[in-house]
This record gives C-alpha cells, sequence and structure tokens, in this order.
C-alpha cells in the first residue's frame, strides 16, 4: 500500500506546437495541503486538468490510492473523488445555493425532495463553518461566497482530493483570511487540497509540501518547513531573485488629470484628487469601496452625475470609452476573461485592437504592421505562446494578463489606469511588469494602479489614496505609506 | 492505451466540423451517378443562377451573424425591393430606380441597426417587427397584386448572357469581394469582429460597438435590396411575397459555412460554401422529383440540423 492518494507518473501532454508538459510526476500525500507553483505557462493548469478529466495525457499514469485511474471526463472524476474548484466557476447562476451543489443529482421519484436537498445543503456548509440560506440564487452571492458553495459541492460527492487553481486571486484580504480555516478544516478532515498560487506568502501560511514547475517540467520538491522563499523564486524562474519590486526611477510633474467633485449615485460620493506626470498613484481600499468604479468613470466606461475632470488643465467630457480614448486614457479591466479579452481571437487581434489607427495603411489593415506589434510585445512580456495566432482560449491564465496588458501599452496612451494588472502573474514576470511602470513613467505617461496587494500598492506607488464606501477617505505619502495606515483608513 | 479514445474524439470531431463538406461531396457524387440531367453544363449555370441571387444577401447576413446578431426582416426588405424597383423604374426609368430601392433597403436596415444598437431591442423582437411592418408597406403599395414593367434597359441587362452565366453571379461576386475585403482588411470589420467576439470588452477597448452593431443591419438592408432588385431583373416583376424564405436560407447559409451564431469568428468567404451547398441540394430535389411542399419541409430540417451542429462543435471545441 502506498501511502500516497495520489500518483501521477510520467504525464506528458502535448497541444499542436506546444509541449505542456514533459514527463512530470506527482505524488500527493493523504490529508495534505500540497502546494503547486511554478511560471506562468509552466503547465499546473495542464496538469490538474488531466487529472480531474478535462485532458487525458499523452503519455503517463495516473494512480488513486494505489489504484490505476482512468478517468471519462470532469463528471466521473469529480464522481471518484477527484474535484477542481476553477477559477471561473461552476454555478449557474439562477438557481438557488442547494440547487447548485445537488444539480443533476436530485433525489425524489418524480417529485424533487425540496426539504431534505435544503437541509443536506445546509449540513455541507456548517460542516464548514458558514451558515446562510441555501435557497438565496448564486448570482447574489459574493465571489467568497460562490466558492464556498463549490466547496461544499465538492464535499457532497466525497472528495478525497480537491484541486484549487488560483483560489484567492479574485477574493478581497479579508475573505482570504476566512477562507485559510476553510482549508484547515479539509485537512482536518483527511481530505487533500491541492493548491496553485501565484501568492508565495500563501504557500508558507498554510501549504505542507509544494512541488515546483518551470517548462512543462517538476523542477523541485519539498516541505514547506524546509525550503526558503528565494529558493523557490530561483527554482520557478530558473535565476535568483534579489528583489521582489524594482525601485522608482521616475518622479512626478505638473499635474495631468485633475478630477473635481465626482459622483455617481449610489457607488461613488463627490471625489476629488489629482494625478501628476509621470507618477504612480495607488488606489487602496476593500473590494466594494468603489475603486474599480472610479476608474470606470474616469475612462468612460460609465458616466458621472455630477463633477469634472481636468486634462492637463483643460476641462474634458468623458461620455463614453471612446471620449476616453480620445483624451489618451487607457483601463486595464480586472477580469480578462469577461471584459479584458476577445478569447475567440488571436494574440495579435487582441493586442492590436486599441489602436488599428497604427496598423493601417490608408484604410487597409497591414498584417505586417500587426504582426510587428504582436511580435514586439509578446518578447517585451515574455508571452508564452506557439506563435502570435494563437487564440487567447489556448494561453495560461498569467499569459492572457500579460496579453491584456499589452493592447493597453500598445495603445499608448498618457494616462493608464490599471485595475489589479498583475492578477495571477508570476513572480518573475511581475518584476518586468513593475520595471515597464518604470518605464512609462519615466516617458512621462502617469499611472493609476487600483491593486488589493497591498505590498504592490506600498512598493509602486509614489502616493496612495485609500477609498471607502465610495469615498476618498484619505490620502498617504512617504514615509506615512505603511501598511497598517492604509488598511485602518480601509476598514471602517 | 488512451491514447485510441482521444483519436476517436478527434476524429469525430474534425468530422463533425467538417460534415458539411463531406456531405456536399458525397451528395454531388451520387447525383452524378444517378441523374444525368444534374451534372450538364445547362444545370450547373442554373445552380449558379439561382444561388447568386440570395448569395448576395447571405454575405451581409454573415457580417450580422459575425456582430452576434441576426435579422429576420430581410426577407421583407427584398419583397419591398421588387416592388418599389418596378414602380420606380416604370415612373422614373433604370437608374433612378436602382438607387432609390438601394436608399430605401439601407433606410430599412438602419432602422433595425437603431433599435437593435441604440434602443438595445433584442435582434429577434426587433427584426420580426420590422419584418412585418415592412411587408405589410409593401402589400399596402401594390394593393397586393404582382407588378410588371416592359422597361428596355431592364429587358436588355436581363438577356445579358456569357456561356449561360446571367449578369447576377457577377453581381454576387462583386458584392463577395467586397465584403471579404470589408472584413477581413479594414478597421471597420475588425471592429465587427471584436463586437461580436464580446461586446463588452469591445466596449471597453474603447471601440465603438453601437456603430458597429448599427453598421451591419444597414449593410444588410442594402444588399437585401440589390438581392431584391436582381430579381427583379430576371423576373421583370414585384410582389410584396417574393423572398419570404430569404432570411432563414440566409442564416442557414451562414451556419452551414461555419460562421457560428454566437459570434465573433467565422467569414463571409465561407459562406459560399453554404449558400452552394443549399443551392446543389435543392436543386437536386427538384430534378429527384420531390415536390415544393416536401423541399419546404425539408429546408426546415436543414437549419435545425446545422444550427444543432453549430452548438454541438462549439461544445466540443471549449472541451
Ligand atoms: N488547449 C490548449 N491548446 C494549446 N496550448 C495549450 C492549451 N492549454 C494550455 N496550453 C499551453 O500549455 C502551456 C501550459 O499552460 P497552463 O495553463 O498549464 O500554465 P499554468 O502553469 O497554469 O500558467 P499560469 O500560471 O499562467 O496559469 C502554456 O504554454 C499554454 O499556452
Ligand atoms: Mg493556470
Amino acid at each position: 500500500m502506498s501511502a500516497y492518494v495520489l500518483e501521477m507518473k510520467g504525464i506528458t501532454k502535448t497541444f499542436p506546437g506546444v509541449v505542456a508538459l514533459d514527463d512530470v510526476t506527482l505524488s500527493v500525500e493523504k490529508g495534505t495541503v500540497h502546494a503547486l507553483i511554478g511560471e506562468n505557462g509552466a503547465g499546473k493548469s495542464t496538469l490538474m486538468k488531466i487529472l480531474n478529466g478535462v485532458y487525458t495525457a499523452t503519455k503517463g499514469e495516473l494512480f488513486l490510492e494505489g489504484q490505476p485511474l482512468h478517468l471519462q471526463g470532469v463528471r466521473d472524476a469529480q464522481e471518484k473523488g477527484i474535484s477542481t474548484i476553477f477559477q471561473e466557476f461552476n454555478l449557474i447562476n439562477a438557481l438557488s445555493v442547494a440547487e447548485n451543489i445537488f444539480l443533476g443529482r436530485f433525489e425524489g421519484k418524480g417529485q424533487i425532495k425540496w426539504n431534505r436537498i435544503n437541509r443536506k445543503a445546509r449540513e455541507l456548509l456548517e460542516k464548514l463553518g458558514f451558515n446562510f440560506d441555501v435557497s438565496k440564487p448564486v448570482g447574489k452571492l459574493s465571489t467568497a461566497e460562490k466558492q464556498l458553495v463549490e466547496i461544499a459541492k465538492a464535499l457532497s460527492y466525497d472528495a478525497k482530493i480537491i484541486v484549487m487553481d488560483e483560489p484567492t486571486s479574485s477574493l478581497t484580504k479579508k475573505e482570504i483570511e476566512l477562507f485559510f480555516p476553510i482549508i484547515e478544516k479539509l485537512r482536518k478532515g483527511g481530505i487533500t487540497v491541492i493548491y496553485i498560487s501565484h501568492k508565495l506568502d500563501e504557500i508558507f501560511h498554510i501549504c505542507d509540501r509544494v512541488s515546483i514547475m518551470r517548462d512543462g517540467k517538476l523542477v523541485g520538491e519539498s516541505l514547506v518547513s524546509e525550503i526558503t522563499r528565494e529558493r523557490i523564486i530561483e527554482l520557478m524562474v530558473g535565476r535568483s531573485m534579489e528583489m521582489e519590486y524594482p525601485a522608482r526611477t521616475a518622479s512626478p510633474g505638473e499635474p495631468v488629470l485633475e478630477v473635481k467633485n465626482l459622483t455617481r449615485e449610489p457607488l461613488l460620493h463627490d471625489i476629488s484628487f489629482t494625478l501628476h506626470k509621470g507618477e504612480i498613484l495607488g488606489i487602496a481600499g476593500l473590494v466594494g469601496a468603489g475603486r474599480t468604479e472610479l476608474a470606470e468613470t474616469i475612462f468612460g466606461a460609465a458616466v458621472a452625475d455630477s463633477g469634472s475632470i481636468e486634462i492637463n488643465g483643460k476641462a474634458v467630457s468623458i461620455r463614453s470609452t471612446m471620449d476616453g480614448k480620445a483624451n489618451s486614457i487607457g483601463m486595464v479591466t480586472e477580469d480578462r476573461k469577461e471584459t479584458g479579452l476577445v478569447l475567440d481571437m488571436s494574440v495579435t487581434r487582441n493586442i492590436t485592437v486599441t489602436k488599428l489607427d497604427e496598423v493601417t495603411t490608408g484604410i487597409v489593415l497591414s498584417k505586417q504592421k500587426e504582426g510587428e506589434v504582436a511580435s514586439e510585445y509578446v518578447q517585451k512580456l515574455n508571452i508564452k505562446t506557439p506563435s502570435i495566432n494563437q487564440t487567447l482560449y489556448n494561453l495560461s491564465g498569467g499569459n492572457q494578463q500579460k496579453v491584456v496588458l499589452s493592447k493597453w501599452l500598445f495603445s499608448n496612451v498618457e494616462i493608464l489606469i490599471l485595475d489589479e494588472p498583475t492578477r495571477g502573474i508570476d513572480v518573475g514576470a511581475k518584476y518586468e511588469i513593475y520595471c515597464l511602470m518604470n518605464e512609462l513613467t519615466e516617458q512621462g505617461k502617469s499611472i493609476i494602479m487600483i491593486s488589493s496587494e497591498l505590498p504592490e500598492v506600498l512598493s509602486m506607488s509614489d502616493r496612495i489614496l485609500v477609498m471607502h464606501k465610495g469615498m476618498i477617505k484619505g490620502e498617504l505619502t512617504g514615509a506615512k505609506m505603511t501598511a497598517d495606515n492604509v488598511m485602518q483608513l480601509a476598514i471602517d | 492505451m488512451r491514447k485510441s479514445t482521444l483519436d476517436k474524439k478527434y476524429i469525430i470531431t474534425l468530422l463533425i466540423e467538417n460534415a458539411v463538406t463531406v456531405f456536399l461531396v458525397g451528395f454531388v457524387i451520387f447525383m452524378v451517378f444517378t441523374k444525368r440531367s444534374f451534372s450538364t453544363w445547362d444545370n450547373i449555370v442554373n445552380i449558379i443562377n439561382e444561388s447568386s441571387i440570395y448569395g448576395i444577401a447571405a454575405c451581409a447576413m454573415t457580417v450580422v451573424v459575425i456582430s452576434g446578431e441576426f435579422d429576420l426582416s430581410s426577407s421583407s426588405i427584398f419583397g419591398w425591393s421588387t416592388v418599389i424597383f418596378v414602380i420606380c423604374i416604370n415612373a422614373m426609368g433604370i437608374v433612378p430606380a436602382f438607387f432609390i430601392t438601394l436608399v430605401c433597403g439601407a433606410a430599412f436596415g438602419a432602422l433595425n441597426g437603431l433599435l437593435i444598437a441604440k434602443v438595445k431591442m433584442p435582434a429577434f423582437v426587433a427584426t420580426l417587427g420590422t419584418m412585418i411592418a415592412i411587408k405589410g408597406l409593401a402589400y399596402v403599395m401594390t394593393k397586393a397584386q404582382p407588378i410588371n414593367t416592359n422597361n428596355a434597359t431592364l429587358k436588355a441587362i436581363g438577356s445579358f448572357n456569357m456561356g449561360g452565366i446571367s449578369i447576377i453571379p457577377i453581381v454576387y461576386l462583386g458584392v463577395l469581394v467586397l465584403f471579404i475585403w470589408f472584413m477581413r482588411y479594414t478597421k471597420f470589420g475588425r471592429d465587427i469582429y471584436a463586437t461580436g467576439g464580446n461586446y463588452e470588452v469591445a466596449r471597453l477597448s474603447g471601440i465603438n460597438v453601437v456603430f458597429s452593431k448599427f453598421i451591419v443591419f444597414t449593410m444588410l438592408g442594402a444588399a437585401a435590396a440589390l438581392a431584391g432588385m436582381m430579381y427583379g431583373v430576371r423576373i421583370k416583376a414585384g410582389w410584396a411575397p417574393y423572398g419570404q424564405d430569404l432570411a432563414l436560407y440566409c442564416i442557414t447559409a451562414t451556419i452551414i459555412g461555419g460562421t457560428s451564431l454566437l459570434g465573433g469568428t467565422g467569414s463571409v468567404g465561407k459562406t459560399v460554401i453554404g449558400v452552394l451547398v443549399l443551392a446543389v441540394l435543392f436543386n437536386a430535389l427538384t430534378l429527384l422529383g420531390v415536390s415544393g411542399s416536401m423541399q419546404k419541409f425539408i429546408r426546415g430540417l436543414v437549419l435545425i440540423t446545422v444550427i444543432m451542429l453549430d452548438a454541438v462543435v462549439a461544445k466540443r471545441q471549449k472541451e
């Protein structure tokens, strides 16, 4: 009998033009939280999709509790005790919590026994230490609550293994703090968790073992207690990294953007601030504080009820995204799948979409110019893709994020709003992106950066605004920019 | 050992994706051997001439489908155009008639565009409404009677003949090239792809999404009018019910060609194959002696089948 609940042996997976996994062997002990980390495009998600029946391996074998495992699909994997919590939840918004948990498995002959189903759903949530209305439609829940429903669903299948692919990337700090005890409960219950994340702190906080991947290969494995943060980074990036954040190189000049008494009921109240040339202005606050809404209103994706915006001292009217772009404002949105990328289109087309004029001769699009632009950004941001004509569907999460950044870098706007710019991006690539932000501000461009990652805001901003309930609660500069000060302003 | 199931899955997907081409080739071979009259030059020319009329509208319908919408009213715009074209020819000659009809068609299309892009009505409701309204208008104009014309220029144009090929396939070719070029090589075409691919992403990229949706309907209105005029050139008459099945025919041809109803993908060039498939199919059915009513039934069946295949392929690609 092996002590491993799961063994993946010699797994190889190829896609046209890509070797996503090259002879990977992963063994996971029962009842542990096993971290899987690595660069963007290293093959983490692909490996997990082989485990949960989405893909079949080109080569290699799986063993569950010592027995060979052959999967016929996601449902089959679920029934055999392997559940996955994807970043995009597999839930139907119009159905209730209980309905979602037991979808396709309703009890009762002919007539569904709702009482029993609701009671069971309630019990599952209670097991996780939560208690909320199971007849509520899932669409009305927060991201964290939806995740909880997914976990309850996994438990309802008697999951032995729960895979979590970047579960905290769209949770707030507070939600993350509530999320960790859930993992602890799962572990205590003998359930194995495979945990993918780009946030190293989390690994040290909750994981027992860590496997590190690079370029489709497993390059290291260790007990978390026996490895250092630096060593992990070194293994995944392939070189040692002195710092995770570069020093700011530009210094702010005269004002470029002045926002005065901007109000958009009920989300934004009387917001005024100034952005300077060459400045990175950080905006911190809890999710729901109105940060994204503020960004949308400045860019023109939503229209303010009152207030004014001045650019270079001149009042401008921004009532649509076209107005925003015409005033040289760009915005990297926080949700790459919903609002950032056309997943059906190629890398090239996604990058050039913001500024097609730049790649047209007369009125005719020049494929050659487009290709040059795309190649330039693929190289600059180190986007891992077999070709610039690959559709975005087939890129890894982090590489998709790099394409979102590229499209707005290409648009060459003077004022760039970044909403959670490094979500899902690996440590090494983050550093590169921070360097790019430095470069842009050196060229005299200005950046507004919204981020829930405190270290990022603290390290990269010249100044920080903290939002709370649709208002700017405070401004921090210089030595006042500390985690404590930000949190104090962000919370009631 | 796992490989075999993978291969099977892959082959099945490939077959479904290319089901139409496979079917077309098989069907043509079958017909060549069973019906002598099928592969005669006369019949081939006939297929080309026949399919060109709806083909003109199908090009524009493809663009509408790429933008993520569809249009039921193009049938009525077609019928209306035959009517107004003939009335205007009789009243003031062919050149003014041509432009008036074209502008009318574009205006109806623009109305659809306005309702859908700006007012944000669902395409189904908006174009069902305009379909009924425009058809009603065409009936009113003619007191529900067909009207004829004896215009000499029209007759001359109608009798143009190049080895059996009439003027219509030539116009079709022109429209086809124009639309392919528009969608592939212009900024507007690209904006339409992005808008259909993901409306919100396109909007947040600073694309004029309202204009993109508006213009595709306007173009389809104009194309349906042009198709209606070509029909007028052929039969030298105008009548409101002409072209009743145009919209569904064009949508079917578009999907058969491989442009998904979900929007954002596909191409005008592919629709040529769809148009050809339908033309060959119905020509063959006629040759085989299948009645008109029966053909209508089959037409419906084909539509349902291709929409189903479209959904299946989309699902498989996602997995
Ligand atoms: N369906 C697919 N078709 C083609 N290539 C694919 C497909 N799925 C993944 N890939 C490629 O396989 C590689 C590994 O991707 P994967 O999603 O596993 O990376 P990852 O480690 O999860 O990265 P990230 O941290 O960015 O999420 C990438 O280069 C990606 O482009
Ligand atoms: Mg991934």
